[in-house]
């Protein structure tokens, strides 16, 4: 038995590590959500239309703006000194992958904002001829095939640092994964493509983007599994961060809202929409999303309460 | 005087002069381990170990102490010293704690064998202190509000110290006689 | 170049908080936060008690995550003396060290840039140790220069039996506890 005592008590350290409160996991959410949409969008870009033919791809760009802005406004909210926010932009810190994200925030946002302007409708710009010309260049094919290229790979980079900024954080036992990386990013895509089937406008891509979003919530399944098989592999450190999940306090949140509500019950719904057994609903998609959210709300809170037990 | 800016007298010894043999108060002169004279005076000539009365059934020996941070009850509203300490705990053994189920942190009130009770105070429940005790730092529990900083934090032990033991040898005086029950959910 | 590190005899130390509230003064630490504390590790069952009193703080480590982690550069390792050290005007509060520390070393100051234990640099500066090292009343700290084999904290080291803090943390803590 070792009883340990200590005489600190500073506020966000003591008595368990609670520096990251709903932002952060509403951030990393979004922050995914967007990556997801946008290795979509670059996805169905690069499919063949017939003339007139209008995908969900015209639609994500707009939506993405909106949610990325949303995200970072969260993280804003979460900064202690907010006023010196623009450090972030005077510098590139190469080992720290928060830095990597601002920049790579900052690359999102000319990728999405051209995807919109390409889609918008022509004549939506007569009172700024110079941007309409500028939009229908974007719309030429040369354009549209550069632009999905940017899209997948700045979505793919989004989508897999918002896992490694946690995993970076090497002090807590339960983000010492770099399947954190590709597990966000797979969720991401699962979220987005849960989200554009909802939003499609044709049925072939609505069930083209349920097969996709099935092959997703399988994929992080699988990842989950891999996550929790490495945190219980590694080290005695690492095994009793992994109990929070697995017999601790956050296993219950974890296995009913992420695991069984927010992948293997839409899985089951959506497997027999595929299957034509049942009609079209949103339900599905809506637990994708939310399971999401938990995901990364469980994530962030149980990673902050795992600690380096060793004296 | 007024060159130097100091004078030193001579040296004296305090106690003992160095090179010449100490001399005491006592028949033979020495330091005495065998005292003839607390014989005489109808004491143990050895000082013996007395075991002190047993409390009632079911109680703790309250023991007090101090801490290192804390002067007396006279530095408990220094905000630099209330910041490293700020209210005190009754230390309660860790097998009694699980009888209990009473758990560290939890706030308890201690009732002596007089009926007095004291304010609340938190519990730490540890190994470090026998199951028959339990112990609390001095000077906490102030009764002033104008103390705002410390008042109603932690218990004074003063206070459950209704009894007291006088040494019949040399009049010194044992306040670790009293005995308290603890009252759960303060 | 110094590298500067401490040595706290364990068997020395009663705990006394002299430390935490030289720190406290000394660097005007903010009320309800401290840079330095006390921990005490009891381990064994009545009679047979063992207690290990440290007195713990930033351990300005050889490979600090809190400085990789810093996505602005607010953290770094300065040369003079290889202390860890945080520049409050480029700190945007983002917490990321505080989550990197496996100590709890480090804080949020209100005025919102992360806070810790400098080594007391403006007085190391001026020749003096830091504060808690000059206020122990049992002398049990011990602040100097790793890297001189001449030091007395070298010296120490390499002659007593020692402990870091969370060594399996891989952060290479530079405050030794003689045993």
């Amino acid at each position: 038995m070792i009883e340990l005592l200590t005489t600190r008590h500073n506020p966000l350290v003591d008595p368990t590590l609670h520096v990251w409160e709903w932002q952060i996991p509403v951030y990393l959410f979004l922050g995914g959500w967007v990556a997801g949409s946008m290795v979509l969008t670059g996805y169905l870009q690069r499919q063949a239309r017939a003339p007139g033919q209008s995908s969900v791809s015209d639609r994500l760009p707009w939506i993405g703006l909106v949610l990325i802005s949303l995200g970072m406004g969260a993280l804003f909210l979460d900064l202690e000194h907010k006023l010196y926010v623009w450090r972030m932009y005077l510098t590139l810190q190469p080992l720290s992958p928060m830095s990597w994200g601002g920049w790579i925030l900052l690359l999102v946002y000319p990728v999405l904002a051209l995807g919109a302007l390409a889609m918008l409708a022509d004549g939506a710009l007569d009172r700024w001829p110079r941007l309409g010309a500028f939009a229908r260049q974007l719309q030429s094919h040369t354009a549209t095939r550069w632009l999905s290229v940017a899209n997948i790979v700045v979505g793919i980079a989004l989508g897999i640092y918002t896992g490694i900024l946690l995993s970076s954080l090497g002090a807590r036992p339960l983000w010492a994964s770099a399947v954190l990386g590709p597990l966000f990013l797979v969720s991401g895509l699962s979220a987005g493509a849960a989200f554009a089937h909802v939003i499609a406008p044709g049925h072939e891509e609505q069930e083209q983007l349920l097969r996709f979003d099935n092959l997703f919530l399988m994929t992080e399944l699988g990842l989950i599994a891999l996550f929790l098989i490495g945190l219980l592999t590694v080290g005695a450190v690492h095994a009793q961060a992994a109990q929070l999940l697995l017999g601790g306090p956050f296993t219950a949140v974890f296995w009913v809202l992420v695991v069984g509500l927010g992948i293997l019950l839409p899985l089951a719904i959506q497997s027999l929409m595929v299957a034509g057994r049942i009609p079209h609903t949103i339900v599905a998609p809506l637990l994708v999303l939310l399971g999401g959210l938990a995901l990364r709300f469980v994530i962030v809170y149980a990673g902050q309460y795992s600690e380096w037990i060793s004296p | 005087m007024k060159q130097k800016g100091l004078v030193r007298g001579p040296q004296q010894p305090l106690y003992f002069e160095d090179g010449v043999p100490a001399e005491f108060p006592t028949p033979t002169g020495k330091i005495e381990f065998y005292s003839t004279q607390l014989k005489d005076a109808g004491f143990d000539p050895v000082p013996r170990y007395t075991r002190p009365a047993d409390g009632p059934p079911g109680t703790f020996r309250l023991l007090s102490g101090r801490a290192p941070v804390h002067t007396f009850s006279r530095t408990q509203s220094n905000p630099v010293l209330r910041d490293a300490m700020d209210e005190n705990e009754v230390w309660v053994n860790g097998d009694v704690g699980a009888r209990l189920g009473l758990h560290s942190g939890d706030y308890v009130r201690l009732r002596n064998q007089d009926g007095v009770v004291s304010d609340r105070v938190k519990a730490r429940v540890t190994a470090a202190i026998r199951p028959d005790c339990v112990y609390m730092v001095h000077g906490f529990g102030h009764t002033s509000k104008g103390l705002r900083s410390t008042f109603g934090k932690g218990a004074s032990d003063a206070q459950l110290m209704t009894r007291y033991a006088v040494d019949p040898l040399m009049g010194g005086t044992g306040i670790n006689v009293n005995f308290v029950t603890i009252e759960q959910g303060a | 170049m110094a590298r500067f590190g401490m040595v706290i005899d364990t068997k020395k130390c009663v705990g006394c908080m002299d430390c935490v509230v030289a720190c406290k003064t000394e660097n005007d630490v903010p009320d309800g936060h401290c840079r330095d504390w006390i921990s005490q590790r009891l381990q064994g069952e009545m009679p047979d008690l063992r207690l290990t009193i440290t007195s713990e703080r930033c351990n300005h480590c050889d490979s600090p995550p809190c400085v990789t982690c810093c996505p602005t550069g607010a953290s770094h390792v300065q040369d003079f003396g290889k202390v860890v050290l945080v520049d409050h005007d480029k700190c945007i509060g983002c917490k990321a060290c505080l989550a990197a520390c496996p100590y709890g070393a480090r804080f949020i100051h209100p005025d919102g840039y992360a806070d810790k234990c400098t080594f007391c640099m403006h007085r190391v500066e001026r020749g003096q140790a830091p504060a808690c090292v000059d206020v122990c009343p049992t002398r049990c700290m011990h602040f100097g220069d790793l890297d001189d084999p001449e030091s007395e904290v070298s010296r120490l080291i390499a002659t007593r039996r020692h402990f870091v803090l969370k060594p399996d943390a891989g952060t290479r803590p530079r405050i030794f506890y003689l045993e």
